[in-house]
């Protein structure tokens, strides 16, 4: 969305994707304060005072920030070369899983077992990213669904995990042991972790990726056009396998990086629909790996804020559904844009 | 005793073969509708919240979900077929919404609703619904097949250029069929939380929206590919809830759930496998433009 070459363009695009953050938060809340029966002026100053009101209040949104942006930028990855994988949230969960297998079971020296946890994570989630990535190329199979379904199948063998063997016996709901404390990644200032470097080093690597390197052009080659890049003598298959080992290998480091920062141990739900809003948040970056950490931050903000808002008796779900009205509030302009060029 | 237990595991076909058949509908005239999943889910809700707010009737219900349906429907063919949005990403973005309308207003603006009364007349122990199911995927077959108006469906899922040649109204067909498709989306999803579970549960759709999806890609676009498949599957799901039911355990149990999924995977790369996406509406994705 936020296109436009020059800066007036960027700054007309920031200033109107905030008009639209405020405006359906306005109409959310009179919504809610008309459903709940709760003063208008009572949910926005929750609302400010759990993001951006608070200190405390804008590290937790930083905090969020961290998995979503990392997952995000793994899409950025897929959806440039047109590959949809919506599977990221399974993709964090097969990283939460090889972490935490590596820091409880291999009994490794903690720097070793850190560098160990990120690399087969990274892996495991590409690999896992990939196998869809190899059914498209190969057979032509819809990676749509099948990343889905793989999201329900890797959700069910964390249950069982949780459930079974890894399940610690202590505490109220089924999860494993926490990690050793040598592991567990340090805080800047809790609860924000270095993750979040990591997450914008990626962010630079991910946009010289595409557009300064050879498999980048290829990649968005193929993603503007499939039929075109084939006739360049591009290798379509590798490319897609690839794209979407990158797009699993970049979800997979953020689900390590929620076990080793964060939660030090699996437990259900800890992929907290990251990859979900991760969709969300790179195509409201219109697929741009610079753009990728303000979306984030964007998503981030939202969630949190009506996290916060939970304590008014508002639902949780208050966040999936501004996510969508916004999303498709911010698509809007490109389509009306088209439209006009047309 | 063998005719009630059929009859109890059909009782869920038109959850699978409406959604089914709405998606394949909008997909045949060369929109991907992705938010299977999410419309049958504000179906869900709005299904109870009407039996609740609009007098406690079922058919005024269904019929509400089926209209809520239709508007979500239009809203994305206004965004892909007339503004030339990618359909993905509209398809996206109706998704997150109609999941988060659902779930934001079934906390906010329902009380919990249980239905006691059941769908009637019956006919050996199946709803009207499942019938009107059966009678809806024979007129698509007959409508797809010889009348005008279903060759031109085709024609524009195929090669809208083409079609706009010979006078057809590529962008009216689009939106009719993808606003309709979802209505029946949403109708599968009303019965769903109306007369299968009779109340609403948070994600009660349970991925059964993709399910639908996978099976018209399975179904290869042809009406009785997409009606045996759906039947298949809901055959599946009845033998799963029954063998739970029945306390069989099959350990571990968590694992009891993927069986529908690993099968869908499975079912579709072997599909490719046999025969490259043979059946696919050639414009299927594409956005098309009047010169």
């Amino acid at each position: 969305m936020m296109k436009g070459e020059s800066l007036k363009g960027q700054i007309k695009s920031a200033l109107y994707l905030i008009g639209v953050l405020i405006s359906t938060l306005s109409v959310t809340f009179l919504v809610s304060a008309f459903l709940v029966e709760v003063d208008f002026s009572e949910i926005s100053r929750f609302f400010f005072n759990s993001t951006v009101g608070t200190v405390d209040g804008f590290l937790q949104v930083l905090a969020r920030t961290t998995p979503i942006l990392i997952s995000t930028l793994g899409l950025v990855v897929a959806f440039r070369s047109s590959v949809w994988n919506i599977g990221g949230e399974g993709q964090i969960v097969v990283g939460v899983i090889v972490t935490t297998g590596v820091c409880l079971f291999l009994g490794l020296p903690p720097t070793l077992a850190i560098l160990l946890a990120f690399l087969a994570s990274f892996l495991a989630g590409g690999a896992y990213g990939a196998l869809a990535g190899f059914l498209k190329a190969r057979w032509d199979v819809n990676e749509i669904v099948v990343t889905m379904m793989q999201t329900f199948i890797v959700f069910a063998l964390l249950q069982y995990l949780i459930d079974g063997p890894w399940n610690w016996g202590v505490g109220l709901y089924p999860r494993t042991a926490m990690i050793p404390s040598g592991t567990r990644l340090p805080f800047i200032k809790f609860p924000l972790n270095i993750t979040v470097i990591i997450a914008l080093t990626l962010a630079f690597v991910t946009h010289l990726l595409l557009n300064r390197t050879v498999l980048g052009y290829e990649m968005r080659a193929m993603g503007s056009n499939r039929t075109t890049a084939f006739c360049q003598g591009i290798n379509i298959t590798r490319l897609t396998v690839l794209s979407m080992l990158i797009s699993g290998g970049f979800c997979g480091l953020a689900g390590s990086g929620l076990v080793l920062g964060s939660f030090f141990r699996a437990q259900a739900g800890i992929s907290g629909n990251y990859g979900f809003y991760a969709i969300a948040a790179a195509l409201i970056a219109d697929n741009k790996a610079t753009l990728a950490p303000f979306s984030s931050l964007l998503i981030a903000l939202i969630y949190e804020g009506t996290l916060g808002l939970t304590a008014l008796g508002l639902p949780s779900r208050l966040g999936e559904a501004t996510v969508g009205i916004v999303l498709i509030v911010v698509l809007l302009p490109k389509a009306l844009k088209r439209l006009r060029s047309a | 005793m063998l005719l009630e237990a059929v009859s109890s595991i059909l009782s869920f076909f038109p959850v699978i073969g409406l959604a089914t058949l709405g998606g394949f509908l909008s997909q045949k005239s060369g929109v991907w509708n992705i938010a299977l999943e999410g419309v049958m889910a504000f179906g869900t809700f709005s299904g109870i919240f009407s039996y609740h707010y609009l007098g406690n009737s079922i058919w005024i219900s269904l019929l509400f979900g089926f209209s809520m349906g239709l508007i979500f429907g239009m809203l994305l063919s206004i965004l892909c077929v007339y503004f030339g949005l990618d359909q993905i990403v509209a398809g996206f973005g109706l998704w997150f919404l109609t999941e988060g309308l659902s779930g934001f207003l079934y906390f906010t603006a329902l009380p919990s609703v249980k239905i006691d009364e059941t769908l009637g007349p019956r006919f050996l122990h199946l709803d009207p619904i499942f019938y009107l199911t059966l009678i809806l995927f024979l007129c698509l077959y007959i409508f797809l097949k010889n009348t005008k108006q279903g060759l031109a469906v085709v024609a524009v899922g195929e090669n809208p250029e083409a079609a706009d040649a010979v006078g057809i109204n590529v962008y009216k067909v689009r939106w009719i069929c993808t606003a309709l498709g979802s209505a029946f989306v949403g109708l599968a999803g009303a019965y769903l939380s109306l007369v299968v579970l009779q109340g609403f549960t948070y994600k009660m759709v349970a991925g059964y929206g993709w399910a639908a999806f996978a099976l018209i890609l399975f179904g290869r676009w042809t009406t009785s590919g997409i009606f045996f498949g759906s039947l298949f599957f809901t055959f599946l799901i009845g033998i799963q809830t029954r063998l739970q039911v029945a306390g069989i355990p099959i350990p571990p149990s968590e694992f009891m759930v993927v069986i529908p999924h690993l099968g869908v995977i499975a079912a579709l790369a072997i599909a490719g496998a046999m025969g490259k996406r043979a059946g696919m509406p050639s414009a299927l994705g594409r956005h098309y433009e009047r010169e």
